[in-house]
This record gives C-alpha cells, sequence and structure tokens, in this order.
C-alpha cells in the first residue's frame, strides 16, 4: 500500500518518470533529500568535479541571505526551444532561470510592490527578520502540454504563478503568506501549497499556511501552534496522508492552552480549513526551552518496512525518529527512537547542534540511511564506528535505522571529516554531497553580549566548501578548497543530471560537474 | 523603561521566559529574603525535596561565601544560569546551574602561599552581588524576559553610554566582589574577567561582609574589625565613568551582621552600628549621614544583625535588633523619631540575641506580614501587627533546636533555613530545614546528607533549586529531579 503511494506520489510530481529533477527544496514533498534519478555521477568519477559555470546574478543580499536552493527542470519548452533551467530565488524579491547547459540567463523576474515602510524586516543588521524573499519556490507538476509554473512567494506576502519558460505572470499574484514576514521554502501537497513563518518578522503570526491553487477565492489557511516559529530550513514535509509537519522552533507546550512550542507539529487540511492534525513534543521540551535549543529541524519523512516514519532534530543535538500516523505515541512524548547527545556539549544556542533539516536514503540492500548536519564538535560521548579525523566546525551523521523486533533505532555508522558549519546534505547514486556553508554563527560574544547582528557575521565569514562523501562509508570523495568564494547562510544544494548546485552570499551561482 | 518595552514585544508573541534571579545574600537590597515568585515548593511536596548535586570547588583555601544566581544569562557560550561564588582564597566561580558543570574561574589576586584565609589577613570574605532583586520591588528586576522568535540585538539599542552595572536582555552583567587588597572588581558575567580595572574599595585586609547594590552604587560594609583597620559603610558610584568612593566611618566597631547593608526604595542605606546598636540612614551614593536611632544608653549594647526593611500599608519599617534581645520597630523614614531614640515598638528583652539578620514575607492571602529573627538556637517567628495604630512585632513561634541558623529564605510559605553547625564551641555539619511559615512546622531535614559546617549559611533560592555553601567548598544544590532534565536524561 505504502509502495503504490510513493509511486503515485512521484508520478503526480513529475512528468517524466526518469527526468532528474529537483522541483522543490529538499528534493521532495518528504524533504528526504535523496536525488533518487542521479546515474551520470557516481563513486568513480565525483572525484572529478570541477565548476562547469558560474553566474553572477543581479540580487541583493538582504542581511545574511542571498540566494536559496536552486530548482532543476528538465525539458522546459522555451523559445528557443527544450531546456533544462534552473530557477534560483533571490533575497530582494528575484527569479532567475538560468540554461544549466550554458550557465546563462534565460529570464529574470523581479517582483514589485509598494515598499513596506514599518515592521521589523527593514533594520539592516538583524540577520533573524531580513525582510524581502525568503521562500524557496516551488514547481508544480507539468500539464498536459508539459508546461509547468513555479511558485514564488514575494516579500510582500503576495503568491506569483510564473510560466517556468520565460517567467511571465500566469495567475494574477495574491496574498498568501505574511508581508516581511520571513516565510520558508515552499511545498505542495496535491494542488494546496504550504509555507511556514517565524520570528515573528515585522509582526507576522508563526504559523503554517496553505492555500488550495484550485479554490478560486484564494482562501488562506492557517494553523498557529504559537511558538515562537517554524523555521525547519525547507519548511514543511508532508506525508502520505497529507500531513504537513513543522518544527515549532521556541516556545512552551500547554495542551490545554494549544501552545505547542519546542515541538513538531501535524498540520492538515480538511474541510477547507489547516487543522492540527498530530503533534510531538520531546519530554525535555521545558530545557530546550530554558537554553534556547530549538525544535527547528523540517523532518525527512520515508516509508519502512511497513510504516512510514520520520526524522527530525534540534539544537539540543539529538536526532528523533517518530511514525507519522502517531508522532510520539498516545501521549505525544515518546518517540520510537531518540539518540543520545551527538554534539553541543557546551549546550550553545549558536553555532552548534543540529540546524536545518535531515536526509534520507535506501541502498541497495534495502538498508535505510539517515543523514544529518550538525555544527560545532560532537560530544565526547558519542561514539561512532567510522570517522575521517577531528571534528571542530561541523560534519555529517549517518545512522541505519534499524528495527529490532519493533524496537527501532538509529545506529551510528560514519560521521564525515570536519566542515565549517556543515550544511544539511543530497544524497544521490551512492554519493551524498554535503558543504560547509563558511557562514559566521556566532550570535554573543565575551565583550558584547548578545549581539546577533549581519554585519559582524558577515565579516567574519569565510567560504563555502561542497564535498562528495561515499554514502556507505563517508569517505571524502571530493572537496571544492577553496574555489568557491564566498559564504552561503539558509541555502542549499540542488543535484541532478550529473551536475552539483550551490548558490553563495555575493549572489553567485555555482554548478559542479564532469 | 527598555525592560517594559521588551515585554510589551514579547507579549505580543505570546512567548515570555522568566528566570528569577538571586542577586546578593539576602536575594535583594532591603535584605528580607524574599523568593517573592519561586512557587516550585509547597507545603505538600517539599518533604521530598532531593539533593540534586554537590559541586566541589578547587578552592586553595577553605570556606566559600553565599551563592548568587544569575537566572538567565546569554553568553557567547551559550543560555547559563550561573552559580556564583567567591572563595577564601580570592578565587571566583562561575558553575552552570543546570548542569553541574564549572563554567569560569578567575583569581582575583596572585595567589600566595600558603593561601590567605584569616578574615583579617587578605581573603576574599564578602558575598558577591550583581543589580537586582528577589522580590522585583526596590532597584532591580526580578526578571529576563525573551523576545519572540530567537534572539535578537534588542539590548544593543540601550543609550550610548550606560553605566558598567545597567541589565539587561542580552547584554553583558556584572558579578561585583571584593578581593582581599581591599579592590573592587567587577567582574564580566560571561567571562569573569574584569571589565574595568579593579580599583582601591575598601581598605585591604579588612573583613568585608556580603555586598549590596543599588542605583548603580555597590556597598561594602567592614563585618568585623580588624587591627588597624577603619571600619564603617563603604560606597562605590559606578554611575559614571570614574568610580567615586565614599564612606561612612564609625571609629573601630564594625557593622552588624552578616548581610552588611540593608537598603530602602528610594535608595537610603542602612546599617546598624556593632558596638552601640546604633541604626544610620545614609544617603544613596555619598553615605552622608541622614537619620539615626540611638538605642538609650541602658540598652546600647553589642548587636550581631544586619536590618530588615519591608512595606507595611504604605510605608517601609525597619527591624533592627537591641543588644538586650529586644527587637526594634523603626519606620525607615524616620529612624528613633524626634530624639532619635524612640522606637515604634520594642519587644520585651531577653534570649540569647539575634545574629546574621533577619527574613521577612507577606503572605499575600493574609495579607499577614511574618519577621524571622535567627537566635543562636533557634529561628524565632513574629507577626506585624497593628495595635492602637502602632505597629508591633508579635511572637508567633519558634522553631525546633538548630545550631547557629543563618537568615531564612521564604517561598510560597515555606521557610527555608540552614541550621549552619558553625558553633563557636564545636562545629557540627549544616542541616538544610524547610518549615511551615506560618507555624514553624518541619516539613524537611536534609539529616546527615551535608558534611560540614557552613561559615556563611546563606541561602539561594531561584528557579526551583535551593543553593548553599560549606566550609569544605563544596555547594549544594536541593531540588526535584522531576524538574531537571537535563541531570536525569529523561
Amino acid at each position: 500500500m505504502h509502495k503504490l503511494r510513493y509511486l503515485w506520489f512521484g508520478l503526480a510530481f513529475a512528468s517524466f518518470v526518469f527526468a532528474a529533477d529537483w522541483l522543490t527544496d529538499g528534493g521532495d514533498q518528504q524533504r528526504d533529500g535523496w536525488q533518487r534519478d542521479e546515474h551520470i555521477l557516481n563513486k568513480e568519477n565525483v572525484k572529478n568535479l570541477k565548476i562547469l559555470w558560474k553566474i553572477h546574478l543581479d540580487n541583493q543580499p538582504r542581511d545574511m541571505h542571498s540566494l536559496f536552493a536552486p530548482l532543476i527542470v528538465e525539458n522546459v519548452k522555451t523559445s528557443t526551444g527544450p531546456k533544462q533551467l534552473a530557477i534560483e530565488a533571490g533575497s530582494s524579491d528575484n527569479i532567475f532561470a538560468i540554461d544549466v547547459e550554458t550557465g546563462r540567463l534565460v529570464w529574470q523576474k523581479h517582483f514589485q510592490y509598494p515598499p513596506i515602510t514599518a515592521g521589523r524586516g527593514l533594520h539592516p543588521g538583524d540577520p533573524l527578520c531580513p525582510g524581502g524573499l525568503t521562500a524557496t519556490p516551488i514547481i508544480g507538476p507539468a500539464d498536459a502540454s508539459g508546461a509547468r509554473r513555479v511558485y514564488a512567494l514575494a516579500g510582500d506576502g503576495e503568491l506569483h504563478t510564473l510560466n517556468v519558460a520565460d517567467g511571465e505572470d500566469l495567475v494574477a499574484p495574491f496574498p498568501f503568506s505574511f508581508p516581511n514576514g520571513k516565510s520558508y521554502a515552499l511545498n505542495m501537497w496535491h494542488h494546496t501549497l504550504f509555507t511556514t513563518t517565524s520570528q515573528g518578522c515585522n509582526g507576522n503570526p508563526n504559523q503554517m499556511w496553505a492555500v488550495n491553487l484550485d479554490d478560486p477565492t484564494h482562501k488562506v489557511m492557517t494553523y498557529n501552534p504559537r511558538s515562537g516559529g517554524l523555521w525547519g530550513r525547507t519548511g514543511a514535509a508532508i506525508d502520505s496522508d497529507g500531513v504537513a509537519w513543522a518544527p515549532t522552533g521556541d516556545g512552551h507546550y500547554d495542551k490545554a492552552a494549544l501552545t505547542f512550542g519546542n515541538g513538531l507539529v501535524g498540520a492538515k487540511v480538511v474541510d477547507g480549513d489547516l487543522h492540527l492534525e498530530d503533534y510531538y513534543m520531546p519530554r525535555n521540551w521545558s530545557w530546550l526551552q530554558k537554553r534556547d535549543l530549538d525544535f527547528q529541524v523540517t523532518p525527512a519523512i520515508f516509508p519502512f518496512r511497513g510504516r512510514e516514519l520520520m526524522t527530525t532534530a534540534s539544537k539540543e543535538c539529538r536526532v528523533y525518529l517518530l511514525d507519522t500516523k502517531e508522532a510520539g505515541g498516545e501521549d505525544h512524548q515518546t518517540p520510537l527512537y531518540r539518540t543520545p547527545l551527538l554534539c553541543n556539549e557546551e549546550v550553545n544556542f549558536a553555532g552548534t547542534g543540529i540546524w536545518g533539516s535531515m536526509a534520507t536514503w535506501q541502498d541497495a540492500q534495502h538498508n535505510r540511511w539517515v543523514l544529518t548536519p550538525f555544527w560545532g564538535p560532537p560530544h565526547s560521548k558519542f561514539k561512532v564506528p567510522l570517522s575521517y579525523g577531528p571534528v571542530e566546525y561541523g560534519a555529517i551523521l549517518a545512522f541505519k535505522v534499524e528495527d529490532k523486533a519493533g524496537s527501532y533505532s538509529l545506529d551510528p555508522v560514519w560521521m564525515s571529516r570536519d566542515m565549517n558549519r556543515a550544511e544539511p546534505p543530497v544524497v544521490a547514486n551512492g554519493v551524498v554531497y554535503a558543504y560547509g556553508s563558511g557562514e559566521n554563527t556566532d550570535q554573543a560574544y565575551p565583550d558584547k553580549g548578545l549581539a546577533d547582528l549581519s554585519p559582524l557575521r558577515i565579516k567574519h565569514s569565510t567560504h563555502a566548501t561542497l564535498y562528495a562523501l561515499d554514502a556507505l562509508t563517508g569517505k571524502e570523495l571530493f572537496s571544492s578548497g577553496d574555489q568557491i568564494k564566498s559564504f552561503n547562510h539558509f541555502s542549499g544544494l540542488s543535484v541532478a543530471n550529473g551536475r552539483v548546485y550551490i548558490a553563495t552570499y555575493d549572489s553567485v551561482l555555482y554548478c559542479f560537474g564532469l | 523603561m527598555r525592560i517594559v518595552s521588551i515585554t510589551a514585544i514579547t507579549l505580543a508573541a505570546g512567548l515570555v521566559l522568566l528566570a528569577s534571579d538571586w542577586p546578593s545574600q539576602g536575594g535583594n537590597p532591603q535584605r528580607d529574603g524574599w523568593a517573592k515568585y519561586e512557587n516550585a515548593f509547597t507545603k505538600a511536596n517539599v518533604g521530598g525535596l532531593q539533593l540534586l548535586y554537590s559541586y566541589h570547588a578547587d578552592n586553595p583555601g577553605k570556606g566559600l561565601t553565599a551563592p548568587l544566581v544569575d537566572g538567565l544569562l546569554i553568553t557567547y557560550r551559550g543560555f547559563k544560569e550561573m552559580l556564583v561564588f567567591g572563595a577564601s582564597s580570592n578565587f571566583v566561580y562561575s558553575v552552570d546551574a543546570d548542569l553541574n558543570r564549572l563554567i569560569w574561574e578567575v583569581p582575583l589576586l596572585p595567589q600566595p602561599e600558603p593561601p590567605a584565609t584569616s578574615p583579617c589577613s587578605g581573603a576574599l570574605t564578602a558575598s558577591l552581588a550583581m543589580p537586582g532583586s528577589s522580590t522585583g520591588s526596590g532597584h532591580g528586576s526580578f526578571r529576563r524576559v525573551r523576545p519572540p522568535g530567537g534572539v535578537t540585538p534588542v539590548a544593543q539599542t540601550a543609550p550610548a553610554k550606560p553605566s558598567v552595572l545597567a541589565t539587561g536582555f542580552g547584554r553583558i552583567g556584572a558579578f561585583l566582589a571584593v578581593s582581599g587588597d581591599g579592590k573592587l572588581h567587577v567582574l564580566n558575567t560571561s567571562t569573569g574577567e574584569d571589565q574595568i580595572p579593579p580599583f582601591a574599595f575598601v581598605p585591604a585586609g579588612v573583613n568585608i561582609s556580603s555586598l549590596n547594590v543599588s542605583d548603580d552604587t555597590v556597598y561594602a560594609a567592614t563585618g568585623r574589625a580588624c587591627p588597624g583597620a577603619p571600619t564603617g559603610v563603604f560606597a562605590a558610584d559606578l554611575s559614571s565613568d570614574k568610580p567615586k568612593i565614599s564612606s561612612f566611618l564609625t571609629n573601630g566597631s564594625p557593622i552588624a551582621g552578616s548581610l552588611g547593608t540593608a537598603i530602602g526604595k528610594n535608595g537610603t542605606v542602612y546599617a546598624q552600628v556593632h558596638s552601640n546598636g546604633a541604626v544610620v540612614a545614609l544617603a544613596s551614593r555619598t553615605l552622608e549621614p541622614l537619620d539615626n536611632f540611638t538605642p538609650a544608653a541602658a540598652t546600647a549594647t553589642a548587636t550581631d544583625a544586619t536590618p530588615v526593611i519591608f512595606d507595611w500599608k504604605g510605608r517601609e519599617l525597619l527591624v533592627a535588633a537591641g543588644g538586650d534581645g529586644s527587637l526594634y520597630l523603626l519606620d525607615a523614614a524616620s529612624l528613633g523619631g524626634s530624639d532619635h531614640q524612640t522606637p515604634l515598638s520594642k519587644t520585651a528583652p531577653g534570649g540569647t540575641g539575634f545574629h546574621g539578620g533577619f527574613s521577612s514575607w507577606e503572605d499575600i492571602a493574609t495579607g499577614t506580614r511574618w519577621v524571622y529573627a535567627f537566635e543562636k538556637n533557634r529561628v524565632a517567628a513574629y507577626k506585624v501587627e497593628e495595635q492602637n495604630g502602632t505597629p508591633r512585632l508579635i511572637p508567633a513561634w519558634t522553631s525546633r533546636d538548630m545550631i547557629a541558623p543563618a537568615p531564612a529564605v521564604i517561598a510560597n510559605g515555606i521557610v527555608f533555613v540552614l541550621s549552619t553547625g558553625d558553633d563557636e564551641k564545636k562545629k557540627a555539619n549544616a542541616v538544610l530545614y524547610a518549615m511551615d511559615a506560618s507555624t514553624g512546622k518541619q516539613l524537611f531535614s536534609s539529616q546527615s546528607a551535608v558534611k560540614s559546617y557552613s561559615n556563611n549559611g546563606g541561602l539561594a533560592i531561584a528557579n526551583h533549586r535551593i543553593y548553599f555553601t560549606t566550609h569544605d567548598n563544596t555547594v549544594y544544590c536541593y531540588g526535584f529531579f522531576a524538574d531537571e532534565p537535563q541531570l536525569t536524561g529523561k
């Protein structure tokens, strides 16, 4: 039954079953970061990766945000013939389409709207609320003619529906999210779009948002867990029943008050409204709250031996395994499994712990793997069979999901080499692509106290480094060294058709390939 | 004003983080020992108090000061609840109160051989202090609030040049300490490093009782006379770049009590002169004499308790010890009336006299104001009642036997007191007791769990935990494991 469901999802989401597209942040609705259709890059040749092209895009960074993970779509019928395009979103309300064969710009779109003159998001220097476009767009399924639409959320909260082929508006923009409200990557279930917002930017209610694209009234449906913000890097992950799962960041847990901070909530559209379907609250949520160890990692959802599981994490630096059908069991606080502390021994809120999103894949032997990035050194008590030198700034950890008579576990297999702020990885054809963002993640200083200010962080950031690792062992197969000249913040990787994409703060999109 | 605005932002997002401090011995400038907002302990559950952990400080000498708690500090190493105390050898320690881990330790002076330990030989004697209050009244704040959606640089909007003692969300705070050479250290709360060069504050080698802080000014009082050294109250005004030092000298008499000074809501500083029992009111910052209560000659004998100040029907009252074993109730606005010898009321003399200081709280449910005094071997509880228009201290109960009980902390209708075991003739292990604040009924005893006596007896209560130190350089922490997932791994 589950296999059938996933097959259906795949067919619904891609016009060509074997096309290697990357249509949404995290790769798919489940946010598993797994590129199943990569057949060009492999363990043997990935060492030969080089920069095929790079392009500087006309986008102005806003605080630390600049370019987001590009979307890759094949066989787009442009006026100059079918092309494989990279759709790149920029923080200053820009969308760019680049021909991935040539690295040349095909079209660009700038969203214009009356200036927002009040509220948080206008103050340069605040990395939490940059304003502008912050949600990675999404490319919808192809219609009967093969045409596709890209959905993009402008900084004024209006949803734009663009023709992927030329960037023209296909539908009049309509309000979806909050102006300068810091929305996160769009996701789609059937014809319903989802996003999440956080940090109360510009006064936004920190919540999950949904809109049915077939609804002519464009009714905006919301669910608010009353927390500090749903700031999972890739927004919400959607399970096979259409439940959108998002971490809630800071906050308290008070079931009676319908308050679900520092947990994971699943909401579903029912009868035209977005309702809480289920939730998971770690038993130590109050500890997470006290030390600002937010539950903020977008989960990755995957089938496993007749069940549908999801994995998520927090800055505390534990990885959780949950069942999408009963997250946390009857009391909503009992995961299938919770790892010991993997890192963040100092219990810091910044520059350490697990941030962003997860990844998961299945190998040829049907082993299910879970991957997590983490920042800072590993916990001194955490042991992993394979590792590659001391880790100071971050790394990728790989686990196998085990089920021993109904007792689940995440068994560590390997820990990668040191990476300067390891970011969520992508798995493709037995290779894990990961990168250290090079971002300075300090938010407090011995002599200043709390000073999470973009200029300070930008000044002390370095450059991103792309790595390719053997997915079974974590062994380094490729490093970009210092070829990438700038860092990035809250961006991501895309992999398709023999190319690996990474964008940086200086508004440059890099394409690596053979 | 800044705190108010942050609160407004935070409340708008429905997200508030409260954290209590225990910023000085006695909890606040008034020295009432009232943990007003602590509600984890109840008469029903306090009998199940558990020893959460003990921390042994690597102090070359013997003896630690009473601890203080910074309930929410944002450091470059993370959000911390910080337990801070000094050691006789002029070290200051910061321990992660949640995890029982050292955060930093700093020596304030080069370490001599052997280490200084004698109160008059250059040891650190005064409990540290930071701005704030356990009751939220007077000068300081009991709470820190946190903006929505993570941390933001709100504090950076503070005035261009705030005092080094200014507080605010995300700001570097200050722990105040006096080293054995008499210098005042303003320590960076995140690192323990001096924020400004230490400067001469009190005479070197004197014995200082616990520090007090109000109005950007740090106060110290000599706790016992050291040969040849001046005695009195000292003030360091830190409101400007150049500290201004003031003093009120007492001609060789130390200041009574283990808590040094008590400070009223308008910043007036009160202290009792040990030798003659005179209570003096001194101007904020400058220590200019404003008023005094001088007992009649017949009862003007040595006293050993720091006065306590509290609100009573719209005015501030003050309790001070009489040398004859009585207690004086004074109007803080007019000590001793026009002749400076007339208290509002006085209890009957007798008993063994009072030591250390006092504790006081108001039972909000009944409107009853309670005062606790500490005799050599027991706690004595009084109610403040009005009789014929005059407030009086009415004896209510006395406790079980204890050995040199120190000033208590009151939380949620429970009196927590440490029987220090620090008897002049024979030392015994300290024992923590919890008692019904209205009846004195014993609700909890640590029995033999504590392995040494305590030379200061100062309790600190904040965020569901109780702390005290002992002579063997150990800090004890009591609470409930059920509230501590980080300690249990659950």
